[in-house]
């Protein structure tokens, strides 16, 4: 903290004077402040959002109801969250900034974030606090000092995308001058594995249409997936058309089969037939399947010739002629406690019928996850139906309705990070240093200098002193909270902008009010997939409080580094939503369709597109299929690549060049001293962490806490009942939550959901209680493996108990003292 | 049923196609395809049989691909062009033997027009690759003498649409085979017409992990720093 005393000096200076008029009175009340409140008309405004598209009823300014776009066939339970979280308790008011820093600099008594001690401050005050920090810890520390790879899910909206605007901000403000991420806590580690094994992402790409699949799969398996469930939500504006998919299938009456621990939504949904395996297996039962294949002679030799390649280096092992181990149905039922008979069925039904092996991401986000879906695709591949019309595997049905047919449709570009500006591309002669696979930010934080490996390369972590988060929030997120914990001491400041009290803004030093999205205008696409229309994002009401848009904030924040008209480009806010629907609607006459203007569209609302008969025939790797020479495959041999040359030649021990069962960290089954594996899976009324601060969690919470899943055996055996509030917990920490006992979930495995806010019973104290009951409080903060470093949010074991103790009401759903 | 096994490679053989493959190598870094006067197209362009836009077409060459200047007459170049094809796929030129950089897509008809100046069996995937050379003559406005301000304009629409859904990724995180494949996907998402998709894909792919160390488009060999 030495050498820069002296400007912190003067700044403490002004900021004291500041508070002290704060103390005067001269900080207004909202309703005072935004006395333009009321302006927007009362009535109904179209506008969109991950849970899709809706209608906002306004009444006297104020939001009073929500009713789903009539074009949704199948909206989402969580609109009215979306709308309390506008006005919930957990809204962010005013800046703040955490008193300790206030009074005594950067880096001051960092133990007391998180204990909800803040000061309101003005907004120039903040956004001269903010940057002064920016150039100090820039001066002070080089390129690297800042971390801008902010990540989360933010709101929907190509404008008011805060985490491109913060990187633009950078960018332009401070030359680029922040360290990056990659990747992404969802798929960190299929989307490393996959490429080289399928030659790209998989996990983000369309799949054989929910038509083809209606028309053609015979048996639908769903492994580790629950799109009934996780369609939901979709990363520009939902428009949940995977649902009448899943309709039409169940209308069918084919045969589908859930291999998960819990019945899922979508076991029920179907009335599937469920085979509970035990969790963190899924690579030793596929093992068990594919050795039934090849030694009853089921497996597809032709298919394996002719698309794949190393399949010849994968069968010792598999025969056990490597390692002695023989990966018999027999085996594979010791590890993942399916009957032995049950996997050699499995593996004549799958062989036997056209069958879709449709599998989520739950399975890779474990310890050793890149060998799961390259196991699938392995399965896949003997199967040989990939690239058959409803055959194959899928890695996208369960994410943002993956396999509803595309439309013909114009795209619309969005804000960019400013990148084109920076001179002589400095990240990129500094590639490595200048971004971390974004699951290592704990671990980088923690430990400055070190070197690791990631997908070939080994890289070192930068020392980073600051970290400005927007649009995500880590402490919900982030495996293993007190590694997070431990990292945020290591900071000398730490800047959050939202527009709710996340257990991340708990933990930030300086405190920006964002607008929510349905206080700002923008424009987004409706369906990941499907891009079946464009809808404008209107705003809905004025801005609460103080909370102003993203991208006057970072405008703001340019300006004092020297770059608002580079941050602007000398467009405001609709001048920009204009020129995204003009620059889409350039593509028009190409695409052979015509769009109405832009003011005829904004006063619409919404524009639709056709979905062309072709589209609704779209069989994935048919092309690759149909000549594997003119259409390969992205890899090196342009074959499915069941053997890799390029990680063989890494020489990573924990992820060789064929899929392997590797032990991971910790598992059920494997002499561990807790008995329970913790399922974190998504929750069905949030999208993660989002939506938590709302009364939407009346509708799931039990005496006021997560929920945690319970099989009635092992609640008898700990006299559980329904209702309880217990303890889960290990060496890592502990967490209260709300006792659920049912026996749809398997014994061994409790469940609870990801994305429940850190409520700490004791500050930033590493190992206090959570009384709310974050699960990553429990989990791993390992990397997958050195190949993709991606989250482990999978892999936990815990025990658990009755709570007897006293229990707090969770304090993370309150307002600060002073906000 | 079973699986066939794979007739094991002879030691010698394995040596030979090491040879070659280093031998590939030493091309790559420019030892033998010392081009006297290269140019590089600022936009993808058809290599005629003559100088003029009504004769024949001999091939479709690719934006930001490498061609070596024989002459110029009539706001034409004539040009020689080289690419690596896979042994029995000859119409599709590749930058690099296994590296699915597009440099030419030949016509039709005009296979035999290509005439082979080198072989190399890839020692991983024992694919063999042939090196190719075609002759004929391209727009002068096509290309450009420096590749630079060609990365410079494939920098701006990287920066500019590739960071709208996500964070922007780093060009060496991927292999050329691994980008083609993403940009197959993600490029239509950017709204952008097919030509500036491929810009993008070539810049990505001359600065992929398994491309960037051998620079193959760079005449100085100078590290590739793209700048406004």
């Amino acid at each position: 903290m030495s050498g820069h005393h002296r400007t912190e000096i003067s700044r403490r200076g002004v900021l004291k004077g500041a508070t002290a008029l704060g103390a005067l009175g001269l900080l207004a009340p909202s309703a005072w402040v935004n006395p333009a409140r009321a302006a927007i008309a009362d009535g109904e405004v179209l506008t969109g959002s991950h849970w899709g598209a809706f209608y906002a009823k306004v009444e006297g300014g104020k939001w009073v109801d929500v009713r789903p776009w009539e074009g949704d066939p199948h909206p989402s339970h969580q609109l009215p969250g979306v709308m309390d979280s506008v006005m919930s308790p957990t809204r962010i008011q005013y800046p703040m900034v955490r008193r300790a820093f206030l009074e005594e600099g950067p880096g001051a008594k960092p133990e007391t974030r998180g204990m909800n001690d803040f000061v309101r401050v003005t907004w120039d005050e903040a956004l001269e606090l903010v940057t002064g920090e920016l150039k100090r810890v820039s001066d002070t520390y080089g390129p690297t000092g800042i971390f801008g790879g902010s990540y989360g899910w933010k709101s929907s909206g190509k404008l008011h995308n805060c985490q491109s605007l913060l990187r633009r901000m950078l960018n332009v403000g401070l030359n680029g001058a922040f360290v990056n991420s990659s990747g992404d806590y969802s798929t960190g580690a299929s989307q490393i594995i996959m490429p080289h094994v399928m030659g790209t992402l998989e996990v983000y790409e369309q799949q054989t249409v929910w038509p083809v699949v209606v028309e053609s799969t015979d048996l639908l398996v769903f492994w580790g997936a629950d799109p009934v469930r996780t369609n939901q939500i979709g990363w520009t504006v939902a428009d949940h058309d995977g649902y009448i998919g899943l309709e039409e299938f169940k209308k069918t009456g084919k045969k589908v089969i859930c291999i998960d621990p819990w019945r899922s939504h979508t076991a029920k949904f179907f009335d599937a037939e469920w085979i509970p395996i035990r969790p963190h297996t899924d690579v030793a039962m596929m093992l068990g399947i594919a050795h039934t294949l090849y030694t009853e002679e089921l497996h597809d030799a032709d298919f394996l010739d002719e698309y794949t390649t190393g399949f010849d280096k994968f069968l010792p092992y598999l025969l056990g002629e490597t390692d002695d181990t023989p990966k018999t149905a027999e085996w594979a039922a010791e590890i993942c406690e399916v009957p032995a008979e049950k996997i050699k069925e499995l593996a004549r039904l799958f062989q036997s019928n056209r069958t879709m092996l449709s599998s989520g991401w739950s399975i890779q986000r474990q310890h050793h996850g890149e060998q799961s879906h390259w196991m699938l695709v392995t399965l896949a591949s003997m199967l040989g139906q990939i690239g058959l019309p409803g055959g194959g595997f899928g890695l996208s049905y369960h994410y943002a309705n993956g396999g509803a047919p595309s439309a013909n449709s114009i795209v619309l570009p969005g804000i960019s990070d400013g990148g084109a500006a920076v001179e002589g591309a400095a990240w990129l002669t500094e590639a490595g240093a200048a971004s971390i696979p974004v699951s290592r930010v704990a671990e980088m934080i923690l430990n400055p200098g070190k070197e690791f490996n990631f997908n070939g390369k080994t890289q070192t972590f930068p020392d980073v002193k600051m970290v400005y988060w927007v649009g995500g929030n880590p402490f919900a997120h982030h495996p293993s909270t007190q590694e997070l914990i431990e990292g945020w001491k290591r900071l000398e400041t730490v800047v959050v902008q939202d527009f709710q009290w996340t257990p991340t803004a708990r933990m930030a030093d300086i405190v920006l009010p964002a607008t929510s999205a349905y206080e700002r205008n923008d424009i987004e696409n409706v369906g990941d997939y499907s891009a079946r229309a464009i809808v404008a994002m209107k705003q809905v009401i004025e801005p609460m409080y103080e909370a102003r848009n993203d991208f006057d904030i970072f405008a703001d924040l340019a300006e004092k580094l020297g770059a608002r008209d580079k941050f602007t480009e000398g467009k405001d806010e609709m001048a920009w939503i204009k020129g995204f629907y003009e620059s889409a609607a350039e593509q028009a006459p190409a695409r052979g369709i015509e769009v109405p203007g832009f003011d005829a569209f904004w006063e619409v609302g919404i524009v639709e597109f056709e979905i062309p008969e072709e589209n609704k025939q779209f069989v994935r790797y048919s092309d690759f299929r149909e000549d594997p020479l003119l259409e390969p495959l992205g890899t090196p041999s342009g074959l499915i690549e069941i053997y890799s040359k390029n990680i063989e030649k890494m020489g990573y021990d924990d992820c060789p060049p064929h899929p392997m069962w590797l032990e991971p960290i910790e598992r059920l089954g494997n002499g561990s001293k807790f008995p329970f594996h913790l399922d974190t899976a998504h929750p069905n009324s949030r999208l993660h962490s989002q939506l938590c601060g709302t009364k939407l969690r009346d509708t799931y919470t039990v005496a006021g806490r997560e929920p945690c899943l319970i099989n009635p055996a092992d609640a008898e055996a700990r006299g559980i009942v329904d209702g309880d509030i217990v303890r889960v917990f290990n060496d890592r920490g502990a967490i209260l939550a709300g006792a659920v006992v049912t026996d749809e979930i398997r014994p061994n495995v409790i469940r609870v959901s990801e994305g429940g806010w850190y409520s700490p019973a004791a500050g930033s104290e590493a190992g206090t209680l959570c009384e709310y009951g974050d699960v990553n409080m429990l989990t791993v903060g390992v990397g997958t493996s050195s190949l993709a470093q991606g989250n482990c949010g999978h892999t936990a074991l815990v025990d658990v108990e009755k709570y007897t103790g006293e229990a707090g009401d969770p304090v993370v759903f309150t307002t600060p003292a002073e906000g | 049923m079973g699986f066939p096994a794979k007739t094991a490679t002879s030691p010698g053989l394995v040596a030979l196609r090491r040879g070659l493959a280093s031998f590939a190598l030493g091309v790559l870094a420019g030892a033998t395809m010392a081009l006297a006067d290269p140019l590089f197209l600022s936009s993808s362009a058809a290599l005629s049989a003559a100088p003029s836009g009504q004769s024949s077409e001999l091939a479709t060459v690719s934006v930001a691909a490498r061609v070596e200047r024989l002459e110029t007459t009539d706001g034409f170049h004539r040009v020689a062009l080289e690419g690596w094809a896979r042994a029995g796929a000859s119409r599709v030129l590749f930058a690099l033997p296994g590296k699915r950089i597009l440099v030419a897509s030949i016509a039709k008809d005009q296979v035999d027009t290509l005439e082979q100046t080198g072989e190399v069996v890839d020692a991983d995937t024992g694919i063999t690759w042939n090196r190719m050379r075609i002759e004929g003559w391209i727009p002068e406005a096509a290309a450009e003498p420096q590749i630079d301000p060609i990365w410079s304009a494939a920098w701006t629409f990287f920066t500019e649409r590739c960071t709208a859904c996500h964070q922007r990724r780093v060009p060496d995180h991927y292999t050329a085979n691994q980008w083609r494949s993403l940009i197959k996907v993600m490029g239509p998402r950017t709204g952008l017409p097919e030509e500036e998709q491929m810009l993008i894909l070539a810049f990505l792919q001359h600065h992929a992990s398994d491309t960037i160390a051998q620079r193959p488009n760079t005449r100085t060999g100078a590290v590739i720093a793209p700048g406004r």
